[in-house]
């Protein structure tokens, strides 16, 4: 014990640098994984009955909606996505996006914002402050998806065009509000080289007010619609609501021989 | 009597159109919630979330706002006595007035226009409130000392034009009478009930439970009032504990500022010192989460050793809350001031006056050059005229901002420096009255 008491603070010191020492192999050791590890490409935020996949690194997937099975049913695009504020066009996937994932309550946001517009254009001052808000949430058997409009000055005029992008489209149907089509398990290389799919979904997307509708095809059939939403003097910094959808799936059903 | 009472309601109803625009958001919000049976934690919850993303592309480009990321929306962050005591309020309000939800993005300034009746029927049972924590001053501490709270002006703007913590008051006061009357289990009650409405009075329990160990009251006295306490506290907080678990991260996460020396970080940002994100989200709560637990046992720990009475030991652990929280606003002053008066009522000095005055006088200049003052009159002006105000998110091109942070600093250290003062002030003044408080 005098010991110890008289050479405390040397005893202390060197218990200090054998702990560091001990600290600097670990940190060696794990700084391979730590060099190599990858950024995330994307977020899931998992349901009960759908996934929304959100990809980080492209314009595409924001998100895109899953069943359990995997089988994309409708990609919401960013890059074909756009929206035009007082006469000034560009497609989300140009603008700054950010993601929040509540996974305990099943909610995603995703917020589109206007500023790297601002600092690409050449005439700045035409690119309004403004940003897009998206709300997706898993309701048990549905999907809300919400877009707002949050101007951060004045705007008159606001259009978003959002594109439903789903290769291929099948049995596609309107009635009133609601589509219908049968979602495959197919990629998109698959269908077009027109392969057998093993599962089809039947999925329902209903959507607010009256958008105008616009279908994109080419040789291999429908491959996206493009549903367009207005709204005039938005109310700066608050959220105006500008599109609703609500997407419901049925159980895959597998495709006989 | 009844003058100075028809005086301050006078006062306060004068009041009514006018209010802090981010909090009146919040109170109608509120309203909007409860008559839509939809928790307001949820709202907070949402708002949260979507305050992060909204802010996330900001917390790499900048440039688009004044300031620093916003890891929450500022909404219903209480506990949840005043949902249940406003539930009916809203039902019934929301029966003759058509109610939506209205909300401006984080560190924007609200701007809504919103019916001046609301106030009225939002701020009716605060002035009740008010009025029953002046009767309770009356019975600790005579006419003289309720009046003084009452006609006080930070309680008056407090109540008239910003926040619920009448409704904490009130219950705590009631607390700290019962237990001074040895109603142990109704004492140990109210002061949850206090708890419920506003987190501050939670930390008078231990002082109570001290004092009446000093005292050397009975073991069932212990056990009425810790049970009774506990057992309140639990079923307010039990059914909500979600949103209260949501409610104690904002706190925990949240920076430091006002009338605090954490708002020193505030007045660095101002020169343009770059690079505070580190010191304000992350060494600013971690110095706060020291702090307030250690100013607090140490008022504990005083109040133990010294054997302090009640009144005392109420107004030194307030001052301890004060002096350790990362955060006071100017409303989290408001019970001290009863108690203060209390505490000058019981062992009167020159400095306890002084103390009284000056501690309520700081955080209303706090206010009036902070909020700043004119900006009360907003929901007002709003609801006087056809225009909708774009005030953008802060005030900062309006006022000179480095003056107006320096400002803002000498103030907050002046509060600091008289709760030091205070704390050695109450202190050394029952000194005189420490036997008597001995068994």
């Amino acid at each position: 014990m005098p010991f110890l008491l008289r050479y405390l603070d040397r005893l202390l010191i060197a218990a200090g640098v054998l702990v560091l020492v001990a600290l600097s192999a670990r940190t060696l050791g794990s700084l391979e994984r730590a060099v190599v590890r990858d950024a995330p490409e994307a977020l899931r935020l998992e349901g009960e009955s759908y996934v929304l996949l959100y990809s980080l690194n492209s314009g595409m997937n924001k998100p895109a909606i899953l069943n359990t099975a995997g089988d994309v049913l409708v990609e919401l695009s960013g890059w074909n996505s756009e929206v035009v504020v007082d006469g000034v066009r560009a497609d989300l996937g140009r603008h700054g996006f950010h993601v929040e994932l509540d996974r305990e309550r099943g909610r995603g946001y995703l917020a589109f914002s206007s500023l790297p517009l601002r600092e690409s254009e050449p005439s700045r001052a035409e690119v309004r402050k403004y940003q897009i808000a998206q709300v997706a949430s898993l309701q048990g058997d549905r999907v809300v998806v919400e877009y707002a409009i949050i101007p951060n000055e004045p705007i008159h005029r606001a259009v978003l065009t959002l594109g439903l992008y789903r290769w291929y489209y099948t049995h596609l149907v309107r009635r009133g509000r609601t589509l219908s089509f049968q979602s495959s398990d197919l990629s998109r290389a698959a269908a077009e080289q027109h392969l057998r799919p093993r599962r089809l979904t039947p999925v329902q997307v209903t959507f607010s007010d009256d958008p105008q509708v616009e279908a994109l095809a080419n040789a291999h059939g429908i491959y996206a619609l493009a549903l367009r939403y207005e709204v005039r003097a938005p109310r700066p910094f608050q959220r105006t609501l500008l599109a609703r959808l609500v997407l419901r799936a049925g159980a895959p059903e597998p495709v006989s021989e | 009597m009844v003058g100075w009472i028809l005086l301050g309601l006078a006062v306060r109803l004068v009041l009514v159109p006018f209010h802090h625009p981010w909090d009146l958001q919040t109170w109608y919000n509120m309203f909007v919630d409860l008559a839509r049976d939809r928790s307001p934690y949820e709202t907070f919850r949402d708002l949260t979330y979507l305050t992060r993303a909204l802010w996330g592309e900001v917390a790499i480009t900048g440039k688009f706002f004044d300031g620093v990321r916003a890891s929450f929306y500022g909404y219903y962050a209480y506990p949840p006595l005043p949902l249940l005591l406003y539930y009916p309020l809203a039902k019934l309000y929301a029966a003759v007035h058509p109610l939506a939800y209205r909300f401006v993005v984080e560190g924007a300034v609200a701007a809504h226009r919103i019916p001046a009746s609301f106030g009225l029927v939002f701020k009716a049972p605060l002035f009740v409130a008010d009025l029953g924590v002046a009767l309770l001053l009356w019975r600790l501490a005579g006419e003289r000392a309720a009046r003084a709270f009452f006609l006080n002006p930070l309680v008056v703007l407090v109540s008239g034009a910003w926040m619920i913590d009448s409704l904490a008051a009130v219950f705590a006061v009631l607390g700290l009478l019962l237990a001074r009357q040895g109603r142990h289990g109704p004492a140990g009650a109210a002061l949850a009930l206090g708890a419920l409405a506003k987190w501050i009075p939670a930390v008078l329990w231990p002082a109570v439970g001290l004092w009446l160990l000093r005292r050397g009251a009975p073991p069932r006295a212990h056990l009425a009032f810790h049970a009774a306490f506990l057992t309140v506290l639990a079923a307010g907080l039990l059914p909500f504990w979600d949103g209260i678990r949501l409610v104690a991260e904002f706190h925990a996460q949240r920076p430091g500022g006002n009338l605090t020396p954490h708002i020193l970080l505030y007045v660095l940002a101002q020169f343009g010192v770059p690079h505070l994100d580190l010191a304000y989200h992350v060494i600013s709560p971690l110095v706060g989460t020291v702090t307030l637990p250690a100013a607090l046992l140490v008022a504990y720990v005083t109040i133990w050793r010294r054997a302090l009475p009640l009144s005392t030991a109420a107004a030194l652990v307030l001052i301890a809350f004060l002096l350790g929280s990362k955060t006071v606003n100017e409303p989290y002053v408001y019970l001290l001031l009863p108690i203060l008066l209390w505490e000058a009522a019981e062992r009167p000095t020159p400095a306890k006056t002084v103390l009284f005055r000056a501690v309520y006088a700081l955080p209303l200049a706090f206010a009036i050059v902070g909020v700043p003052v004119l900006m009360f009159a907003l929901p007002l002006y709003v609801h006087l005229t056809t225009l909708d105000p774009v005030v953008g998110y802060t005030l900062s091109p309006v006022l000179p901002r480095q003056p107006h942070a320096l400002a803002l600093a000498v103030i907050a250290l002046a509060f600091v420096g008289t709760l030091l003062w205070g704390w050695c002030t109450v202190l050394k003044e029952t000194e005189h009255a420490l036997p008597a408080a001995v068994p």
